[in-house]
């Protein structure tokens, strides 16, 4: 199976129809961790996600990228509340995640879903891969008790689940029949948002082309939106018409993914999409990579101004300003739906 | 048909295993643990037996055949009443199995409900269970038993008790320590998004795949424990009608004579070798059998 992007329609394209179904606006994550300066032990609040915005229309994917360590998985478990955000609010249709109490989460939950990474540490050892679907039916009392085990087996075989799969224990089935599983319980509920941590980084290349293909069949026909984290601009191309580029806690660019791709703004953006390779033979050998230098700051000691000047390789263009080091740059929107934080975008271009 | 439609590997493996029966087909295949397995059923055998299999009764005084070296009347000969030392082995063994098996159900009664606390109840709840735990390991557990026991009294119920006490501790923290994990597991993590609420993850979900370490440790323990509770008898915290047979008492008589008459001790010393050698032998093979990252 082989995905060309500039064949079919950009999948989980539906920009600006109507009220967005999730609504991010100034989410703060912050870890308390043990510091290990100093004589005495105390603890140092890190922050893993700093100030983040945006918004996920019905029916349209948006796709987080950033290399591991970024805060994108934090934001995913932050929005679904399975980590509590120290501040800012999650808009779910309207309404304020993090102000729910227990009983009401739980029933926002069946709305909103997760799919993970490891499709073997999701699912329980001890139960069948059928009573991991029933479960979330029987926890939110979806439908008639007698239908259920039919209504299972049909999202099991709507994922590519074999009927004779289904009384199977997680360890007897492949990585990808797991993720299946693991899309099949999120649908379960009938979510309209799905959050999708990295479903594809821990399977072989032959099945991530299968579940993406899986995934984009669900953003055609059952219209869900889904907040698409990968770090492989490769993977994003294929499921998400707009993409969103974090940088240790932050939104560095936004817009959508041909643009960022074709053009991208930032410069952690631009070695970002250096790295991603081309299907024609003749640009690809023109292709230059762009390899940053160190590693990513620690996030207990976050870079003053910019987050990433201290690695930014466009910086000694613009020698006489103290800026980047200075001032945090806000994102600021370049064209309808294409925002760069970063002060000299237009002039490193 | 697109490559969505198919899943990734043929099946040819016949319909799907139970949990239990898979580790029972592992722990088959582990020669010491089933070594093991087999002594311990035969042990418990005997014991549940004895009546029936024991050539004499085991408190028959006969001071006329005292001291006899193990012989074909007196396979283990006999003690310095003349009470055949095979009866009393296999009449004792009751004792020690009993007691053995209930105080390890009894610590782990008590490890499961502090274990489940510390992790339900919140910080301060768990920083009071620990620090009980705490105050609990500081004892040597023969120790713990032997204050216990003076607190208590001598008997049956009161050293299972007192055994199991000093047992808790352990189980405690090993299920606190399991369930913290599985707490991070992203499959708890899975739950708790699809919505499942707090008391079925932890019953339904958690306890279960926190028990496999519990059922190893609880099978190394009862070794130890039926050691304890020999080690009670010897330091003369055994049942309080001497007649009755019990290892550590006849360990602790057979002692004093044992350069004269070394059969004395030989009897009991070997099954509780036996006994302690086969569970950690079963211990160990449960361990790997039940171990869901060594696969099949």
């Amino acid at each position: 199976m082989r995905l060309d992007p500039r064949s079919i329609d950009p999948p989980g394209a539906r920009p600006n129809a109507g009220d967005p179904v999730l609504s991010v606006r100034h989410l703060n994550v912050e870890f308390s961790v043990p510091s290990r300066r100093g004589l005495l032990p105390r603890k140092v609040n890190v922050r893993a996600v700093n100030d983040l915005s945006f918004d996920i229309g019905r029916g349209e994917t948006l796709a987080l990228v950033g290399e591991s360590g970024c805060g994108k998985s934090t934001t995913g478990r932050a929005i679904l509340n399975l980590i509590p955000p120290s501040s800012g609010t999650v808009l779910f249709d309207g309404r304020n995640i993090a102000g729910l109490e227990e009983r009401a989460l739980r029933r926002t939950r069946a709305r909103m879903q997760m799919i993970f990474q490891d499709p073997y540490g999701s699912l329980s050892p001890r139960q069948t891969i059928r009573s991991a679907v029933r479960e979330a039916l029987d926890v939110h009392d979806i439908g008639e008790r007698a239908g259920r085990s039919a209504v299972v087996d049909t999202l099991l075989e709507t994922c590519g689940i074999r009927p004779d799969l289904r009384d199977r224990y997680p360890h007897e089935l492949s990585g990808g029949q797991r993720q299946r599983v693991g899309i099949a319980r999120a649908l379960a509920t009938g979510p309209d948002l799905i959050v999708a941590d990295e479903p594809t980084s821990a399977l072989d290349v032959s099945i991530q082309a299968q579940i993406l293909n899986l995934i984009r069949r669900l953003q055609r026909e059952r219209q869900i939106s889904f907040l698409f984290i990968s770090h492989n601009m490769a993977v994003v191309r294929n499921v998400s018409a707009r993409v969103a580029v974090m940088y240790l806690g932050s939104i560095v660019e936004t817009g959508l993914t041909h643009e960022v791709l074709s053009l991208p703004l930032h410069p952690y953006t631009k070695a970002l999409v250096s790295a991603v390779r081309v299907p024609d033979p003749a640009v690809e050998r023109r292709r230059e990579r762009i390899v940053l230098s160190g590693e990513q700051p620690s996030l207990m000691e976050l870079p003053s101004g910019c987050p990433f000047h201290s690695r930014c390789w466009l910086r000694k263009q613009i020698p006489t300003s103290n800026r980047c080091a200075d001032e945090r740059p806000v994102p600021r929107t370049i064209s309808p739906g294409r925002t760069v934080s970063c002060h000299f975008a237009e002039e490193l271009g | 048909m697109s490559a969505a439609d198919t899943t990734a590997a043929p099946a040819t493996r016949a319909p799907s295993n139970s949990y239990w029966r898979l580790v029972f087909r592992r722990l088959r295949r582990n020669r010491p643990a089933m070594a093991g397995l087999v002594c311990l059923v035969v042990v418990i055998l005997a014991a549940v037996t004895a009546p029936i299999i024991a050539p004499y009764d085991p408190m028959k005084v006969s001071l006329a055949d005292a001291y006899q070296s193990p012989n074909a009347a007196h396979l283990m000969g006999t003690d310095k009443l003349g009470r055949d030392i095979l009866s009393r082995v296999l009449w004792g063994s009751r004792n020690s199995l009993k007691t053995g098996f209930f105080a390890v159900l009894w610590g782990l009664a008590i490890g499961g409900v502090l274990g489940s606390l510390a992790l339900w109840g919140g910080r301060i709840v768990d920083a009071v269970v620990m620090r009980f735990t705490d105050v609990l390991l500081a004892f040597p557990g023969i120790l713990l038993a032997i204050g216990v026991i003076s607190w208590l009294g001598r008997g049956d119920v009161q050293m299972t008790l007192a055994v199991g006490l000093s047992l808790a501790p352990i189980f405690t923290r090993l299920l606190r320590a399991s369930l913290l994990s599985l707490q991070e597991s992203d499959f708890v993590l899975a739950l708790r998004s699809v919505g499942v609420p707090r008391r079925q993850i932890l019953f339904r979900h958690m306890l279960p795949n926190a028990l496999t370490p519990l059922i190893v440790q609880a099978t190394l323990q009862l070794g130890t424990t039926i050691l304890t509770v020999a080690g009670l008898g010897f330091l003369g915290l055994g049942p309080e009608d001497p007649r009755i047979p019990e290892w550590g008492t006849m360990l602790i008589e057979g002692a004093q004579m044992i350069q004269t008459f070394p059969h004395l001790v030989l009897g009991p010393g070997a099954c509780l070798v036996a006994i302690v050698v086969s569970v950690n032998l079963l211990g160990d093979g449960l361990r790997d059998a039940l171990d869901p990252r060594v696969r099949r």
